[in-house]
């Protein structure tokens, strides 16, 4: 009998990128769709990660099912709506991960990631000829033969080939965090780095809360804030170049390479105009809509260890579109773009020109902390 | 009794003591006139039977010994030797010898050394540094440095020894050239770590399966800590699945509640058998050559071990050596691994010969 489905990659390295940005839970479910898979992880309920490998990420991709038509045509990343039509499950995501680097694929650049850090740094396998230049020849084909069926990940390399079938369980009927899509508020577009550089600043005093606060009139535009830590409040402001002061941690990755962006920007130059005097420079896009029972300034607290958990994603990143609904749900969508060549997302001193590489997207939604006592509250680290 | 040799090849000697370390402290060394044999044989998990011809890592025409039994055998922790051995790099002599002190047996190691960096000159007295000025810095760098290290040991009478024998094994069903070691402690190891990150999410070993880790990882003188402290922890190791056919093909493959995993070599060589110790007739009847019967694609041509992953990994360590490796797998019994070191590649004595013992299923 014919797989239900079956993909095959040439460059595991770049699966392993895209998952090990949400590799924040030890299980993950996998939704196979038309246009890609849908990795999707959760923790308490109020933080989700969600990967989307799209089909374009693979030499071959053979989904042999038609799918019960539904009205949701949409298959964008982030849409929730379609877990009833295709085949879901759950897989062990730390082991998928694993798998992916058996071949010390991640030899060069070990990630500093959470669950990595208490690996031996040195790999006996690393050596000149392991480098992710000559690691492009390998294949990893994934196959998912029918429901119920293991998923199976096969490696092949000079002489050696590895299969690992992971086993697959239901998928509980897990919800994704609703984001009110009809009632955004806020829509933030910067290069991840900024965001990556305010949050790794703030989390020096390890703070406990994230305070975001954004006002479209009034300065400061953008700030986030760590705050409930052993030390004091410190913020993050992103503001307007005019005065030639950054504040905070922005400041410190390079005020050329503002001014350059600010001029590699291609929006038209009647936006600019206008958004030079509203929005921080570091921004592409800066929309902040309150509704008038807020007041002019949105502000939202959430607790800072899950934010940091997205800390991989906003550092392989180099968009990222901060988003944030009436009820406070803050979406992170991060776009990552993958280089043929270079194994890493980011490329060192990229600009903003258009996208060279397969563009992929991985989100991050968090759920808000409501009032000051949530913060108190500990909420589990761990799912078990 | 009496021994005393300047070292050779101190790099070789110093890899060798380290992977031999890894898997126990206590090591019977075993002086002899052609060779040295180190033997380690742990409570638990795998022991190794080295011979090294004496010419490997000793100078063969300073090499004195002597003794009434025509051997000296010697209990020392391997750990300091390899600690002694490592302080010879960059030495221009080294010389190892047994001796004395207030009656207790030493083995003492003095290293010549005389390449001073300039960093060190800060260490010279003044009086030192006077005579630099006189005879110019280029020969104060050159001094001569004499270091001794003691390192206590125990001299074991023949009969202690007497009783302790080679493990005898059946003729192997699968005899097979490993790949590179390195390759293969990298694949184990990634298998070991999905062992324990299952089961961390199965059970709450945490912190069992943590201090393991640790212990393998860090310093080598707490590794017999965690196989004699707790039997628990190392049976509930990891157990890999190691299997060859005769048709050059090396499986190596780990079951967990989450998931299978298997890595396979193939395109290896299966050894042939030097016909000048074995008949024809001998070598019809062998088991490997009913195993090279057996098709290719055949289940049954595969003789498989089931060995703990940790101890597994210790034993890898010996890749350092870049030696070659045949393994010899007899069926759910044992696995034998003879490490010959480079150089030594048909040269019959040089071998280190690892027993690792099967678990059941």
């Amino acid at each position: 009998m014919e797989p239900l489905f079956t993909c095959v990659s040439n460059n595991a390295h770049h699966l392993y990128t895209l998952l090990s940005c949400i590799g924040i839970a030890s299980k993950a479910t996998v939704q196979i769709t038309p246009d890609g898979l849908r990795f999707s992880v959760e923790e308490g309920r109020v933080i989700q990660g969600l990967a989307f490998l799209d089909k374009s990420l693979f030499n071959s991709y053979t989904f042999n099912q038609q799918p019960v038509p539904n009205n949701q045509g949409s298959t964008e990343n982030d849409d929730s709506s379609e877990h009833i039509t295709y085949p879901h499950f759950v897989v062990s995501l730390s082991a998928l991960l694993e798998t992916l680097k058996i071949f010390g694929i991640n030899d060069l650049n070990e990630p500093n990631g959470i669950r990595d850090t208490n690996l031996p740094q040195t790999n006996p396998a690393s050596s000149a000829f392991s480098a992710p230049t000559l690691l492009m020849d390998r294949s990893c084909t994934l196959q998912y033969a029918q429901h119920g069926s293991p998923l199976s990940i096969a490696i092949t390399e000079s002489g050696v080939k590895t299969t690992c079938e992971l086993v697959t369980y239901e998928a509980e009927d897990a919800t994704d965090i609703p984001l009110q899509r009809d009632a955004i508020i806020m829509k933030i577009i910067m290069r991840s780095a900024w965001l990556h550089n305010a949050i790794a600043e703030l989390d020096s005093s390890n703070p406990t809360i994230l305070k975001l606060s954004a006002c479209a009139t009034r300065e400061p535009f953008f700030a986030l804030s760590g705050a409930g830590g052993p030390f004091s409040e410190s913020t993050v402001e992103f503001s307007v170049d005019q005065h030639n002061e950054i504040v905070g941690g922005a400041s410190q990755a390079g005020p050329q390479s503002q001014s350059h962006k600010v001029l590699a920007d291609d929006g038209s130059s009647r936006a600019r105009a206008t958004r030079a005097k509203l929005a921080p420079t570091v921004t592409e896009t800066f929309l902040v809509s309150p509704p008038s029972s807020m007041g002019e300034r949105i502000a939202q607290n959430y607790r800072f260890a899950l934010i940091r958990k997205a800390a991989r994603a906003m550092s392989v990143a180099n968009k990222v579109s901060i988003r944030g609904d009436r009820q406070g749900v803050l979406s992170l969508q991060f776009m990552i773009e993958l280089d043929e060549n270079n194994a890493v997302g980011r490329p060192v001193g990229a600009g903003m020109k258009a996208p060279a590489g397969t563009v992929c997207f991985v989100d991050f939604r968090f759920v808000p902390l409501l009032d000051e006592e949530d913060a108190e509250m500990d909420v589990p680290v761990d799912n078990e | 009794m009496r021994f005393r040799t300047q070292l050779k090849d101190t790099k070789t000697f110093s890899k060798l003591t380290a992977s031999l370390s890894s898997l126990g402290k206590v090591c019977w060394m075993r002086l002899e006139y052609d060779v040295v044999r180190f033997t380690i044989i742990p409570d638990q998990g795998t022991q190794v039977w080295a011979q090294i011809p004496v010419d490997t890592i000793f100078e063969e025409n300073t090499y004195e010994m002597e003794s009434n039994s025509e051997a000296i055998n010697i209990e020392i922790n391997i750990s300091n030797l390899n600690r002694a051995l490592r302080s010879t790099f960059g030495s221009s002599q080294s010389q190892l010898r047994l001796t004395k002190k207030d009656k207790m047996p030493l083995l003492a190691l003095t290293v010549l050394s005389t390449d001073w960096t300039e960093g060190n000159m800060a260490l010279a007295t003044e009086d030192q540094d006077q005579s630099s000025e006189v005879t110019g810095d280029r020969r104060a760098r050159e001094r001569e440095t004499r270091i001794t290290q003691e390192i206590p040991i125990k001299i074991l009478h023949e009969s202690a020894v007497d009783g302790l024998h080679e493990p005898h094994c059946p003729d192997p069903d699968v005899h097979i050239i490993l790949p590179g070691l390195a390759q293969l402690k990298s694949i184990s190891d990634r298998f070991n770590r999905l062992a324990s990150t299952d089961s961390k999410s199965k059970f709450q070993q945490t912190g069992m399966v943590g201090a393991v880790e640790s212990s393998t990882t860090g310093a080598n003188s707490n590794s017999n800590a965690p196989t004699s402290g707790s039997g628990l922890s190392s049976s509930s190791g990891p157990k890999l699945e190691l299997s060859a056919n005769m048709h050059g093909k090396l499986k190596l493959a780990i079951v967990t509640d989450e998931l299978r995993i298997a890595s396979v070599w193939s395109a290896l060589v299966n050894p042939p058998l030097d016909p000048a110790h074995i008949s024809e007739q001998q070598l019809s009847q062998l088991p490997s050559e009913r195993m090279r019967g057996v098709g290719e694609d055949d289940e049954s041509g595969w003789a498989k071990v089931r060995i703990d992953g940790k101890d597994w990994s210790r034993v890898l360590s010996v890749g350092r050596l870049s030696p070659k490796v045949v393994a010899c797998f007899i069926n759910e019994t044992a696995l034998v691994l003879y490490v010959y070191l480079p150089g030594s590649w048909n040269g019959e004595e040089s071998c280190l010969t690892y027993y690792i013992n099967s678990f059941a299923a």
